[in-house]
């Protein structure tokens, strides 16, 4: 059997089918609270999917990860605030539609461009993953170390400038991954003398603090009464009209190509391709001054764009074992933990793999959309439900689902330890990505590293094209911030005119 | 809450973005030192083995917490070289309410962990939830009795019933 035909046809299982429409509806409901990430919901619910098996585990993260990218832009459009980061460049012409009373076609347009963009992006995994991983899996330890200092490098290259602190937390990331026995020779490190850290700081609860519960902690710490937006309330016309359709063409084609290329650097997501995709829009298009000020280009242009990446970020992810973004750096641990360890040899050896992915996303994709369509005005209802509902359940489902993963007490005292860590991050403005990525691909950087050193000494690396040439690209995501920092001090102009984010 | 507003009819800047203080950047590089130091005392005393290989198990131990006190280092050095207004943009102000209440929180956190050991999960569970909900401002028999009943009774199928987790 074609690995196509067997790849889709492990979705006929009526429970993957019972597994994607619960992660749709838990990705439309999460991504529609403002402060609830993808990242965060994904890390949660590893918790209850680790029982399960890998294929309808798969199915509730991946779904889960689609949906949230429909569900935040409800918030974006209706309350000005991005339900995740992905949604940040809705923003910019979703909430002046909403209040040019064009709502009902700004949430109707944005959920046909994101199932356009996510389309996109599952058509690029289904072409590019399997010949991308053909072609690592020729990468020696040299050419292995320096991909995994390249997928670091640029998590922290995008991370808002702050190199210096992107550094640390990278490092730190390394250093934790370094607790329990040695890749090499098996050597307890840093144990303690505790059993529960010979294998290593366990993943899901590392990660779950981090994102989770660092969150929760910092929404409670910082959190004013009264502090919330009214969302809008008159939506008008739902649907696009036939000009309405012209005029989204050109935006979904530049959302596409722009997000579709974001997708595939590791690190980069859906934010940073919103952003980009809605600015080549712009300057694309025949009304430029309209952007920004209630746009229907603007707003294609951007989701187009930051769903595109999707497809992108998983090929990425498992065909080189890089996280394509953080959601996906979260959800490297989980497979871990089932057994499936991304990288080259993954779809050399399960084929059929890429094609379970892609039928995932595809049927989440059809799911999003139609609950999007149907279902707008029941998730705008969420935005009005009180705070203190949301904390208390993230709170208990990530102690109870951090519990699950190994019926173990430690996990959750791991877990509660990570999300003060998290917190202290958070509030001193250090990026958790790095951190979490750090700790994930710690041991193959080490392994590799010593193997290549082993072998023929700094040379070995020195003397592979590959593994050099991706060092410099390191290098140079490093060093572009800081420079470029330093030209626009020297060299300002009055209006760049894109809105960059600030979270 | 994260609350990115960003775009066109984004709150002004002042009201957005609050300066960040040196003592924010300060904090974070000392930590990252002695995060680093500590580390490197603790990596001497990883056993060597038997030296099969030429890098011991304590070679990339050392490197990365030396690593970390160099950019601690460093990042302590740029904060205070870098001119006055230029470091970057604070977090949301926290609050002296939230501090408490997410001390309190954390109390009930603690204790739930104590409870659990002698209370079966779902009576636990549902006095947890119900102390989370009127600590973070909920009232009324919807937030403390309705709401922990459906939650406790959630959690309890999901994991205890459908993932057969032992609870």
């Amino acid at each position: 059997m074609s690995p196509l035909v067997e790849g889709f046809s492990a979705l006929l299982d009526p429970t993957v089918l019972l597994c994607i429409a619960a992660g749709a509806l838990l990705g439309m409901l999460v991504g529609a609270f403002p402060g609830v990430t993808a990242t965060m919901t994904v890390a949660l619910a590893s918790g209850f999917t680790l029982s399960l098996d890998p294929l309808p585990g798969l199915a509730v993260l991946l779904t889960i990860y689609v949906s949230a990218n429909f569900g935040d832009r409800v918030p974006a459009i209706l309350v000005n605030t991005p339900g995740t980061p992905a949604s940040i460049a809705t923003t910019f012409d979703g909430y002046a539609m909403a209040r040019q009373g064009r709502a009902g076609l700004a949430l109707t347009s944005s959920a046909f461009a994101s199932a356009w963009g996510t389309l996109v992006g599952v058509v690029l995994l289904m072409v590019a993953a399997i010949p991308l991983s053909r072609l690592a899996l020729n990468f020696g330890p040299a050419e292995m170390f320096a991909l995994v200092v390249f997928g670091l490098t640029m998590m922290i290259g995008v991370s808002g400038g702050k190199v210096l602190k992107g550094l640390v937390a990278g490092v730190l990331g390394l250093l934790l991954a370094t607790v329990g026995r040695d890749p090499i020779t098996g050597t307890p490190r840093f144990t303690f003398g505790l059993a529960e850290l010979s294998d290593g700081i366990p993943f899901i609860a590392a990660i779950i603090g981090l994102f989770g519960i660092a969150e929760v902690m910092n929404q409670i710490l910082t959190h004013r009464r009264g502090a919330a937006s009214k969302p809008i309330t008159d939506f008008g016309r739902w649907f696009p009209r036939r000009s309405d359709w012209r005029t989204m063409l050109k935006p979904m084609a530049i959302g596409s190509g722009v997000g579709g290329v974001v997708g595939v650097v590791p690190a980069t997501g859906g934010d940073i391709a919103g952003i980009l995709g809605w600015d080549q829009a712009r300057r694309a298009s025949r009304r430029p001054e309209e952007f920004g000020r209630g746009s229907l280009e603007g707003i294609t242009a951007a989701d187009t764009s930051s769903n595109a990446t999707l497809g992108g970020s998983v090929t990425t992810t498992l065909a080189l074992g890089l996280p394509g973004d953080s959601v996906m750096a979260v959800m490297i641990g989980s497979m871990v933990v089932w057994g499936i360890q991304p990288g080259p040899s993954l779809f050399a050896n399960q084929p059929d793999l890429v094609y379970s992915i892609a039928g995932i996303m595809l049927v989440a994709t059809v799911l999003a959309l139609v609950v999007s369509v149907l279902r707008m005005r029941g998730v705008a209802r969420l935005l009005e439900l009180p705070q203190h509902f949301l904390w208390a359940v993230i709170l208990v489902f990530c102690m109870v689902g951090t519990y699950a993963v190994n019926n173990s007490v430690f996990d959750v005292a791991v877990m509660l330890v990570f999300g003060l860590l998290g917190l202290f991050l958070r509030r001193f403005g250090i990026p958790p990505g790095p951190v979490v990525l750090g700790l994930i691909l710690g041991s193959l950087a080490e392994g590799n590293l010593r193997r290549a050193l082993e072998i023929g000494g700094v040379g070995t690396i020195a003397t592979s094209p590959i593994a050099v040439a991706l060092l410099v690209v390191s290098a140079v995501a490093l060093a572009a911030p800081p420079l470029r920092s330093a030209w626009r001090r020297r060299h300002p102009r009055e209006d760049r005119g894109t809105p960059t984010p600030t979270a | 809450m994260s609350d990115p507003r960003t775009g066109p009819g984004a709150p002004p800047a002042e009201e957005a973005a609050r300066p960040g203080s040196r003592t924010r950047e300060l904090v974070p590089a000392a930590a990252g030192a002695v995060l680093g130091l500590g580390a490197f005392a603790l990596a001497l005393q990883i056993p060597e083995g038997a030296r099969l290989t030429q890098f011991s198990p304590r070679w990339w131990p050392e490197v990365l917490s030396l690593a970390l006190v160099g950019l601690g280092l460093a990042h302590g050095a740029v904060s205070l070289l870098r001119p006055r207004g230029a470091e970057e943009e604070a977090p949301e102000p926290s609050t002296r309410s939230g501090a408490l209440r997410l001390l309190s929180m954390l109390a009930a956190v603690a204790g739930y962990g104590v409870l659990w050991y002698f209370v079966d999960f779902r009576v636990s569970t549902a006095i947890l939830v119900a102390a989370l909900a009127f600590l973070g401002g909920g009232r009324g028999w919807k937030a403390l009795i309705a709401f922990p009943v459906v939650v406790t009774a959630v959690l309890y199928l999901l994991f205890g019933v459908l993932l057969r987790v032992p609870l």
